[in-house]
């Protein structure tokens, strides 16, 4: 078992640890001229770096992709928790089994297809304008492909499993009794929900929203596929930088600047969440305490 | 579903609530289907729990006590018959909408919110005003000495203070009926008994009515003032402890609750005969079948004579097979003919005791009013 634990380590070490520290020693160093050896120039450390990737169009992106990557994940828990819901408290043990492979399922296909018979479906001549022709709703002429709204499906397509399986998993380890004894101190079924059911699937949707989240802010390929030019996301942006800019110290300050952002969003949201809990609870003590004392 | 005929249900609902019993189950039966076929657990009970009594289900598991605690909640639905809570028809109702609590099991105490919360839950759902809101709970859990712990989550409590915050969680609303099933099953030996007297002193206090139900006959007899008795879903006996210990109605009931003796006679011209030593018999219009009964007698209500005596009344003779000294009693294991074994208990400092050792020829003898017949 330590010796398992220990291979752990080595591994995230390894292929995670290692590839974030070169990322860190280059966002340092300067982009190697044409008749340099190597990526970067590590003789000239610096932050030039980290000030050039602060400037325009970064900010701009940067406030599109926190926008997109907001609302999308938002959109995925709306969309996930009664899904999540329907799965874990509704379902006998073995339908639970097919749905939630039924979920995953689009997984084993490659991501590039599933992109692509997105773009098909959504396409002008496609089976969603198709439909909403054959209905009487004459669009057209108004095309979704390539715009914010089209990045926004791809990422809610693409990342609500990811909130789908740990909500179920935290919805089905709620104990029935609990609800039973919510219904037996006078809850009806909805107030079951809002006092029991919910507040103790909190830690799913936490961990839905954090695992959803943090891709979503540095995804660059299902912008690229499904917002064209006008789905720019930061990370694109950084992904150019190492491709068609070669300028690899700077598209590593960009994703250094990025993984510190999503640390502190984190971060300050565990924080807020906890804060809030803390300071309620002490108001809370205070007032019994000097209430039971009188 | 079930044949019971509901003669009895005008004199119910014209009794004035206040005076109606709290609980009145009325034929009901419940049938659980499964992938292997249909099982009846609760079979055409019929029971009635007065108004502040508190009231044992007792019986081996799976013999339907808590499934009938659990249609009482409202947390099982009813297959047949009806239930009557406080004189009203209450078979229909869910379990939020009657006035009758649960002590589960387990507890079941809601993990996201302190003792506080969980208290005041039953409370909360009432819309009872905040200032009455905290008073009431504080008062309940000062109940149950656990006022100074309302900051704290359930799971930083022991077991036994986790089963007092479910009591007064239970008890916060003033339920009609507190149902509690098996609440002290989890708890160890010592902190059970002081939970037994606990139960009792605020079902007295609050003169609530308690449905409790357990496995454990000490346990029943201790804390009740009447039993039921269960077995395989159908109700056997009801009645004050000493009722069912001194009158059990079937052999079940004599071998769940204390210690039997069963001692087999033959009929011969209308006497009970032991074989091979006969035993003169009272009511033998009593024994069903002629040629195969079973005399019961409780191990205390035997006499131990040394030797071969004769006696007027009913009598057996066997040989001492083992002797247990419990303190102020010792019973001793006598073997009769044909292999049965009968224990008798005697006062440690009977004399005749002395000449009990293993191997001795004894001689038990016991007042014809002590005894039942029962079918074999």
């Amino acid at each position: 078992m330590r010796g398992f634990v220990g291979l752990t380590y080595t591994w995230f070490a390894l292929w995670f640890m290692a590839p974030a520290a070169i990322m860190l020693v280059y966002s340092f160093g300067r982009t190697a001229g044409l008749t340099q050896r190597g990526l970067v120039n590590l003789h000239h450390l610096g932050l030039g770096n980290f000030l050039q990737a602060l400037r325009y169009p970064t900010g701009t992106v940067l406030v599109i992709s926190i926008e997109n990557a907001v609302l999308a994940t938002a959109l995925c828990g709306l969309i996930a928790y009664p899904v999540a819901y329907f799965i874990a408290r509704k379902l006998g043990p073995r339908s639970r089994v097919i749905v939630l492979l039924l979920v995953v399922l689009p997984f084993w296909t490659d991501y590039l297809l599933r992109m692509l018979g997105w773009r098909i479906f959504l396409s002008p001549l496609g089976l969603l304008y198709g439909a909403l022709n054959a209905l009487g709703w004459h669009v057209t002429y108004i095309s979704i492909l390539d715009t914010r709204s089209a990045v926004m499906v791809g990422l809610v397509y693409n990342y609500l499993p990811l909130f789908i399986l740990p909500l179920a998993v935290v919805l089905e380890r709620i104990d029935s009794q609990l609800l039973q004894a919510a219904d037996d101190l006078g809850a009806t079924r909805w107030t079951v929900f809002r006092t029991v059911t919910f507040p103790m699937s909190m830690s799913g949707v936490v961990a839905g929203t954090v695992l959803v989240f943090v891709p979503m802010l540095g995804d660059y390929v299902t912008p690229t596929l499904m917002g064209g030019a006008r789905g720019l996301m930061i990370g694109s942006l950084v992904a150019s930088e190492f491709t068609e800019g070669q300028n690899w110290s700077l598209g590593a300050a960009m994703a250094i600047l990025l993984i510190l952002l999503l640390v502190a969003i984190v971060a300050m949201a565990w924080l807020f969440v906890t804060g809030i809990r803390l300071v309620a609870f002490r108001l809370r003590s205070r007032a019994l305490a000097r209430e039971w004392a009188t | 579903m079930t044949t019971h005929t509901h003669t009895d249900d005008d004199a119910v609902a014209s009794v004035s609530v206040a005076s109606a019993p709290a609980v009145v189950l009325d034929g009901v039966s419940k049938v659980f289907r499964g992938p292997t076929g249909a099982k009846t657990v609760v079979d055409d009970l019929t029971l009635t729990i007065r108004q502040g009594e508190f009231f044992s289900l007792l019986g081996p598991s799976g013999c339907g006590k808590t499934t009938t605690l659990r249609m009482i909640a409202g947390l099982e639905k009813v297959d047949g018959g009806r239930i009557y809570l406080g004189g009203r028809d209450e078979t229909d109702l869910p379990a939020h909408s009657r006035n009758v609590n649960t002590v589960f099991q387990n507890y079941a105490l809601f993990p996201h919110m302190s003792v506080f919360d969980n208290v005041a839950y039953g409370l909360r759902r009432q819309h009872v005003a905040k200032a009455g809101l905290r008073q009431r709970v504080m008062e309940a859990l000062a109940l149950v000495h656990m006022e100074t712990y309302a900051m704290h989550r359930p799971t930083q409590l022991s077991g036994g203070q986790q089963q007092r915050v479910a009591l007064a969680r239970s008890i916060v609303t003033q339920p009609l009926v507190l149902l509690l099933d098996e609440p002290l099953a989890a708890l160890d030996l010592k902190l059970r008994e002081s939970m037994q007297e606990e139960l009792k002193r605020l079902q007295r206090e609050l003169q609530l009515t308690f449905v409790f139900v357990t496995h454990d006959q000490a346990e029943a007899f201790a804390m009740s003032d009447r039993v039921a008795v269960m077995e395989a879903g159908t109700l056997v006996q009801v009645g004050s402890p000493e009722e069912l210990y001194l009158n059990p109605a079937t052999r079940f009931v004599t071998t769940f609750v204390g210690r039997a003796n069963f001692i087999p006679v033959g009929l011969v011209e209308g006497v009970a005969v032991s074989s091979p030593h006969a035993v003169a018999a009272r009511e033998l219009e009593d024994a069903h079948s002629a040629d195969a009964t079973l005399v019961f007698v409780r191990p205390e209500r035997l006499q131990l004579h040394l030797g071969e005596i004769e006696a007027s009344g009913p009598l057996v003779r066997g040989w001492v097979v083992d002797r247990t000294f419990a303190g102020g009693l010792t019973t001793v294991k006598v073997r009769l003919a044909d292999d049965v074994d009968v224990l008798v208990t005697s006062d440690s400092a009977a004399p005749e005791l002395g000449g009990a050792v293993v191997n001795a020829t004894v001689t038990l003898t016991w007042d014809v009013s002590d005894a039942t017949l029962l079918d074999r």
